[in-house]
């Protein structure tokens, strides 16, 4: 074997060692083998006075660069075995960590939100109308003429002063055409009272939300549009809406809108009580009697409202089955929500 | 209203399956459900009659009934109370399979043999009614599929007509509409009366003394009718419509209603104690005895029928039990008359009714069809109850009412509802809908008279709409509006709240606004609340004026359910008495109570307190960008005489926070402490900082410094914090509380208080010099000031 030979030898079963050595004690050990006094290499550099020139100029070279890199590598090979901390086994990393209290949403201000910010981002302002309201407002000048049957649908509250809970958000509608002039568009949200009985999918208290947009050239297929856009939104991409006719005094046609339902895409299932679909919200063309309270000129614009209780929604999302636990404030049920 | 499909198919002969008509009429603005049942739900169901009825030897509620089916008697365990002897009853018999479900079989109950069920109505999926069994009229024949009997086979349009269209509220109405929507043509003409040549008016004559109350009276004799039940094809037409069968005269006066809308009254002509009909309003002071036996005071709110000396019916709400039609009775006055939709609303509030009549009044009744309907009724009377009609009918129509007449300017409704609608289209549906048109350009529409709610041009696009379809009409496809909507800080700051508190761990609930009022007064004695006049119950009686009261209602029902960790907040309105409308401030109301953090196997958590508390306050303060917060002392009712404080941000107060008052949490029936704060979000929004301004890193290092003293216990962290800061020059950074000791060897009365002072100049490294002679100054000045003295 040529010296050549015998370092290209030492050369790789040295590398070999080094790289599986699991210990600095290892490595040390091979330090010494190889590059200690009495080391392998070691041995081969003492040795090149012997050889020729040539061969001294060409293993010299060789033997040297060796002893550098292998010097190294042992170094490198020993700081990265001395960082690796052993897996103490009798950590138990399996215990808990320290509870963070994170606090929940209200259903109903979630679905809120969530329905709200819907309009916000198709350019509708927030406004917002007294709890406590006049009958002029929730009433009057929204054409429910005294005494008229339109009324008890709406089962009121009393309070003293001759005012009234109002019985839904609509009533922001005058008190926000008083202020401002065409276009408006406004989404208002509020807690609206009923006086009827409370049972599971009654509740004395609730929220609405009420939208309308008045302009020069509103139309009902401009209404259709926007509830077809939020629903997408709120329930689902595609899912189709009906349009049925029905009465609120202050639109004028007015309409009902039931919802495929998003459960089972409109199949039948005990959540759209197998109709396939669920009544989602009422809405319909500003009455022009409206815009007459309001001081606008029926002629000259057109506009559209539309309305939808926030618990309902909470209910039918969240499969809520009693809407009295939205006001019960139980923390096991609060915590459900996020 | 209930209305039988078959009904509806036979007059307009259309050919839709009653699903199709109901999908229809709903898309059309008369919505509603289809009833119907599945006929093997009602399989070995038959009519059967209890001949005897035994107690149960071995159990008190119940009895064993022997059931006669005609062919067979069925021994039956029967629990209901009503069950008596003679009825004629359904019996489900072994095989039957009630609501698909519940399967009927032999059985023994204690001891005694049972062949089958005698059913309620909720055992048979009609209703929810469990009160006790069904008894069907004497004279049903036995062993009868009770799914015929009870004309189960024919499905029934339960339908929700609006309050506008009074016209939908009669088979004839609904007929015009399935017409319109299927394009056919129906007659609603019946044929006239035989009359005998006895001239109605010399029997009666009608006097109106109010026209604008009662604008229209008719009246017909009917002569020596036989009193009896009506034939089975109309009592099976009412009961599906929800009217119980009388006898064949009311059910007449009751079928001719649901037919054409018209009430109508058959007077026992006998009883009516006169010969003359006068239509007046009562007079404070009188009574009157309806046909139910109950006796009204009433006054001139009430329109009444009156025989010129005595009242005898309530107009348009309810007839007298002095001239109702007995078994006896011989000769009908029958009544046919419109009355005032608003007076007739007076009356039957005032009265304390809905009757059938008054509801169809009370929308408006066609003026135009009061002939028509006494003609059909009187026809009806000659034909099922043998009467004979005299001729004529006696008609006061002293306040005649036109037909409306209207403009309609076609391009208003493509204008209103963004599709185009050809003229020929538009004139076909309002055509179609009983409306005659003239005029080329500008329509000329004369509305007919059933059709009360049409006054206005929108009022007929709302019918080309309905007619022509709402889903027919072309979504929109463009976000039309302003560009630009301005975001307000009032609905932002909700959004940050409750972001905040949800990240410090409180979950968010939600109040009902109401109080009851002897815990609200508890609560907050010096606010008179809002009364509701009409509450509920006594829990509603109030509006709230504290948001507290709702954070310990809640507090409570969850401690009570042992959810002992509470951390609620609420942002809601209070409602404050003030001149001609309320004042609504909105509130931001937490609540703590039981453990600071949860259980955690490092370290136990710790009883909550006014630290938590504070914490949080400043947390929000910090969040919502109104700097710090401090608590001032400052009683408020509803917190602890030892703990109540107001919330001070800067120089504004923006709410109150404490520990919530003892004797309150006993009232609430809460046995922990609870702290609360109330924060007034206007407040909030008014003491922000506004525009965030960036301020420069540090360039130089700081110096810290620790200082601990001894002072007097009654000295707080708050004073000497205080003259720390007074005496810090410009170079001191921040002043923090780390330690509070009492005991060891520090004497009773005192304390030991730490601080950590940090020092630091903006242009320069401070020389250890320059801090420790800032440092000795506040040194002296802390033990001039309070006495305080170095701790070794």
């Amino acid at each position: 074997m040529t010296v050549i030979e015998q370092l290209q030898r030492i050369e790789s079963e040295a590398t070999d060692r080094v790289s599986s050595a699991k210990t600095v004690e290892e490595l040390e050990a091979l330090r010494i083998a190889y590059l200690g006094k009495k080391g392998e290499l070691t041995s081969i550099l003492r040795g090149l006075k012997e050889l020729s020139a040539d061969e001294k100029r060409e293993v010299g070279g060789k033997a040297n660069q060796f002893k550098a890199d292998l010097e190294t590598r042992i170094k490198d090979k020993k700081e990265q075995l001395a960082d690796e901390v052993a897996i103490d086994p009798a950590f138990d990393y399996t215990l808990p960590g320290r509870p963070i209290r994170i606090g929940h949403r209200n259903p109903v201000t979630l679905v809120m939100d969530q329905i709200v910010g819907i309009f916000q981002r198709m350019g509708f302002e927030i406004a917002t109308g007294p709890d406590i309201e006049k009958d002029y407002y929730n009433f009057e000048a929204l054409n429910f003429p005294p005494d008229h049957p339109a009324r008890d649908e709406q089962d009121t509250f009393y309070v003293e002063g001759g005012l009234l809970l109002r019985t839904h958000t609509s009533g922001v509608q005058v008190r926000e055409f008083e202020k401002r002039k065409p276009p408006v568009k406004i989404i208002a949200p509020g807690r609206v009272f009923r006086n009827e009985a409370v049972d599971a999918g009654h509740f004395c208290v609730f929220h609405q939300v009420e939208g309308f947009y008045v302009d020069t050239e509103v139309t009902f297929g401009d209404l259709k549009g926007v509830l077809e856009a939020f629903c997408y939104e709120l329930f689902g991409e595609g899912l189709k809406l009906k349009f049925r006719p029905s009465f609120f005094p202050f639109t004028e046609p007015s309409a009902e809108v039931d919802v495929q339902c998003f459960l089972c895409g409109g199949k039948g299932c005990p959540l759209c009580k197998y109709e396939g679909w669920i009544e989602i919200l009422g809405c319909g063309m500003i009455d022009p009697e409206v815009f007459k309270a309001a001081g606008y000129n029926p002629d000259e614009v057109t506009g559209y409202a539309f309305g939808l209780g926030i618990e309902r929604v909470a209910c039918l999302k969240y499969r809520i089955n009693d809407i009295r636990l939205l006001y019960e404030n139980d923390t096991r049920f609060i915590k459900q929500f996020r | 209203m209930k209305i039988p499909y078959s009904w509806l198919q036979e007059i307009t002969g259309v050919s839709w399956s009653a699903d199709v008509m109901m999908d229809r009429l709903s898309r059309s603005g008369t919505g509603g459900n289809l009833e119907r049942y599945d006929p093997a739900h009602f399989a070995n169901v038959v009519t059967g009659k209890i001949v005897k009825l035994e107690p149960h030897p071995n159990a008190d509620k119940l009895r064993v009934a022997q059931v006669d089916t005609g062919k067979k008697t069925w021994s039956v365990i029967c629990g209901a109370p009503n069950a008596e002897v003679g009825q004629i009853v359904p019996l489900a018999l072994p095989g039957a399979k009630l609501k698909g479900e519940f399967e009927i079989k032999e059985m023994t109950m204690r001891g005694v043999q049972s062949s089958g069920m005698i059913c309620a109505e909720d055992e048979l999926g009609l209703s929810d009614d469990h009160s006790g069994i069904m008894v069907f009229d004497d004279s049903t024949p036995l062993n009868q599929p009770v799914f015929d009997v009870l004309g189960l086979g024919d499905p029934v349009l339960d339908l929700e007509v609006t309050p506008n269209r009074p016209d939908s509220l009669c088979a004839n109405g609904l007929a015009r509409e399935i017409s319109v929507l299927a394009d056919i043509q129906i007659d609603l003409t019946k044929d006239a009366p035989k009359e005998s040549s006895e001239k109605a008016s010399d029997y009666i004559s009608v006097k109106i003394d109010d026209a604008d109350a009662c604008p229209r009276y008719a009246a017909r004799i009917i002569r020596n009718v036989k009193i009896g039940p009506s034939p089975e094809w109309m009592q099976k037409r009412l009961t599906a419509c929800g009217v119980r069968p009388i006898n064949n005269i009311v059910d007449i006066g009751n079928y001719v209603m649901l037919e054409t809308n018209q009430p109508l009254h058959a007077f026992d002509y006998d009883r009516f104690g006169s010969k003359e009909v006068v239509v007046r309003r009562a007079k404070k002071g009188d009574t009157f005895t309806t046909l139910d036996g109950k006796k009204h005071d009433i006054d001139s709110d009430i329109l009444m029928i009156t025989n010129g000396k005595q009242h005898v019916a309530t107009a348009g709400v309810m007839g007298g039990l002095d001239s109702e039609v007995e078994d006896d009775t011989v000769n009908i006055l029958l009544e046919s008359a419109h009355f005032n939709a608003s007076v007739i609303r007076k009356s039957r509030n005032k009265l304390g009714y809905n009757t059938e009549a008054s509801f169809r009044f009370e929308r408006g009744v066609d003026p135009g069809g009061v002939i028509a309907a006494a003609d059909r009724a009187a026809a009806l009377m000659a034909e099922l109850a043998g009467g004979e009609v005299l001729a004529g009918v006696v008609d006061t129509y002293a306040k005649k009412i036109e037909k409306a007449k209207v403009t309609l300017r076609p391009e208003r409704v493509c204008k209103l509802l963004g599709v185009e609608i050809d003229r020929e289209t538009i004139k076909k549906i309002l055509t179609g809908l009983g409306m005659e048109i003239s005029g080329d350009g500008v329509f000329a529409v004369t509305v007919p008279t059933w059709r009360p709610d049409i006054t206005r041009e929108v009022d007929l696009i709302e019918e080309v709409a309905r007619i022509y379809g709402l889903d027919n009409i072309p979504n929109g496809k463009n976000n039309k509006g302003p560009l630009y909507t301005p975001t307000h800080r009032r609905d932002t700051i909700r959004a940050d709240l409750r972001n905040i508190l949800n990240g410090f761990g409180f979950d968010e609930m939600m109040g009902t606004g109401f109080a009851k009022p002897k815990m609200m007064l508890l609560l907050e004695p010096s606010i008179e609340p809002i009364k509701v006049t009409n509450p509920i119950s006594d829990d509603f009686g109030y509006m709230r004026t504290r948001m507290l009261y709702s954070m310990l209602i809640a507090a409570s029902h969850n401690i009570r359910h042992r959810n002992l960790d509470v951390r609620l907040f609420e942002i809601g309105k209070v409602y404050l008495r003030h001149e001609d409308m309320p004042l609504e401030p909105e509130y931001c109301g937490l609540i703590l109570s039981g453990k600071t953090g949860e259980m955690f196997w490092k370290d136990a958590p710790v009883d909550t307190d006014l630290f938590e508390l504070k914490g949080a306050l400043d947390g929000i303060a910090d969040g919502v960008g109104i700097g710090t917060v401090e608590l001032v002392l400052d009683k408020k009712s509803g917190y602890d005489s030892s703990g109540s404080y107001k919330v001070v941000c800067g120089d504004k107060t923006i709410g109150w926070a404490g520990k919530v008052d003892r004797k309150l949490l006993k009232t609430f029936d809460i046995k922990q402490d609870c702290y609360a704060a109330e924060l007034q979000i206007a407040e909030m929004i008014r003491a922000e900082k506004g525009v965030v301004l960036f301020e420069s890193l540090p360039k130089f290092p700081s110096s810290t410094r620790d200082i601990a003293i001894i002072v007097d216990k009654s000295v707080t962290s708050g004073m000497l914090k205080k003259v720390i800061i007074e005496n810090g020059g410009d170079i001191l950074d921040s002043v923090t509380v780390f330690d509070v000791f009492t005991g060891g060897n520090i004497s009773e009365d005192k304390k030991s208080l730490a601080f950590s002072l940090i020092f630091r100049s903006s242009d320069k490294t401070l020389a250890d010099n320059e801090v420790d002679a800032v440092h000795q100054r506040i040194i002296k000045a802390l033990e001039t000031s309070y006495q305080a003295r170095l701790r070794e």
